[in-house]
């Protein structure tokens, strides 16, 4: 039974592609043939009217579509997804603000992961006691969930369509390609703009190099998007922020993370004309080692 | 039972090809928020680019010939 039913989809995606291919199959073929008659009465009306037809065939046969989805079967499918991901962290108890992992915290660098502190103001984990979990969730000193990001899988899309990873390139780099991969490659945005927000005066004053008390550095990125897709998810999350973000905000603070190395939490998104504008701060965080 | 037309004609029909594939493609492009249009714009943009490439070759062609008759 379940056989005769792949049977009759299979011949329907043949009757779809059928359908959608048949203007070039015809004018294709109406050009060819215009061609061999221009040739038999040596016509140039003819050859011109075939020549035409045959390269217009050709290229709606080679521009033709590739598999869409509609963006309000996107949007209707993920939000929920989000949702319960939020309420079973919240409701386990664990109200730290979740922090995306660098490559150096996972075993596998493709992998990227993010950890929610059991408490408000929660330390971190070390590079190798996430290292040694083996894909279990909880950790116990410092308490807190290692989890996979709901953007992790749109990251790796990312690496794939820019044919690298991230791991092997900077935050210069993900600032140059990120605007072209998301409004040409993926079409998911109109306008992307990714920026630096650390004020120059504490870059120039030597703050890289000298360490504050706790031996932190810090960052703040700053995208402005406009988007066509994931309005609807972008819009909630901007209304009831979790910290781990939408998936494509988690997928670009994947990114952000594997390209820099730093720990990276969102700490602000905010959405204007009904989640097409958004605005999503990271705060990028690297914790050295205390000085022997 | 010769094809009726020659390079010039060939090379009319290239540039007009390209130039409404170019345009088209630009008009369609992501930047402007175009996307609903459900093409292959990046295979509308390398249609438009052969046929500028195939226009110029044309173009190069006959100014080859005429260098060499010379």
């Amino acid at each position: 039974m379940g056989n005769v039913t792949t049977k009759e989809e299979t011949n329907n995606t043949r009757a779809r592609i059928g359908i959608a291919q048949a203007p070039g199959v015809i004018i294709l073929i109406l050009g060819v043939a215009a061609l061999i008659a221009s040739i038999a009465t040596t016509s140039n009306i003819l050859a011109f009217i075939g020549l035409g037809l045959t390269f217009w065939g050709a290229v709606l046969l080679y521009i033709q579509n590739q598999d869409y989805t509609p963006t309000k079967i996107l949007d209707a499918s993920i939000t929920s997804l989000t949702d319960t991901l939020t309420q079973t962290i919240r409701a386990l108890g664990y109200e730290g603000n979740p922090v995306y992992l660098p490559p150096k915290y996972v075993e596998n660098l493709e992998d990227t992961k993010i950890f929610v502190p059991k408490q408000k103001n929660g330390s971190y984990p070390t590079p190798e006691q996430t290292q040694q979990t083996k894909d279990q969730p909880l950790i116990t000193n410092p308490e807190g969930l290692l989890l996979t990001p709901p953007g992790a899988d749109l990251a790796k899309l990312f690496e794939k369509t820019l044919e690298t990873t991230f791991t092997r390139v900077n935050f210069e780099y993900l600032k140059q390609h990120l605007p072209h991969l998301l409004i040409e490659d993926l079409e998911i945005a109109t306008d992307v703009e990714i920026e630096n927000k650390t004020p120059e005066t504490r870059q120039s004053s030597g703050a890289k190099s000298e360490p504050s008390q706790n031996n932190t550095e810090t960052t703040t990125i700053q995208l402005r998007m406009t988007t066509i897709t994931y309005q609807n998810t972008l819009l909630r999350d901007a209304q009831q922020p979790n910290g781990i973000g939408s998936p494509l905000t988690s997928a670009i603070a994947c990114a952000i993370a594997k390209a820099t190395g730093k720990l990276t939490t969102i700490t602000k998104q905010e959405t204007s004309q009904g989640g097409r504008k958004t605005t999503v701060e990271f705060h990028l965080e690297e914790t050295e080692p205390p000085p022997l | 039972m010769t094809f009726p037309l020659g390079t010039d004609d060939v090379s009319l029909l290239f540039a007009v090809t390209a130039l409404i594939l170019l345009v088209t493609s630009e008009l369609l492009s992501p930047y402007y928020g175009k996307i609903n249009v459900k093409i292959n714009r990046k295979r509308l943009r390398n249609a438009a680019i052969f046929f500028s490439i195939m226009f110029l070759a044309t173009v190069a062609l006959k100014v080859a010939n005429i260098i060499l008759s010379h």
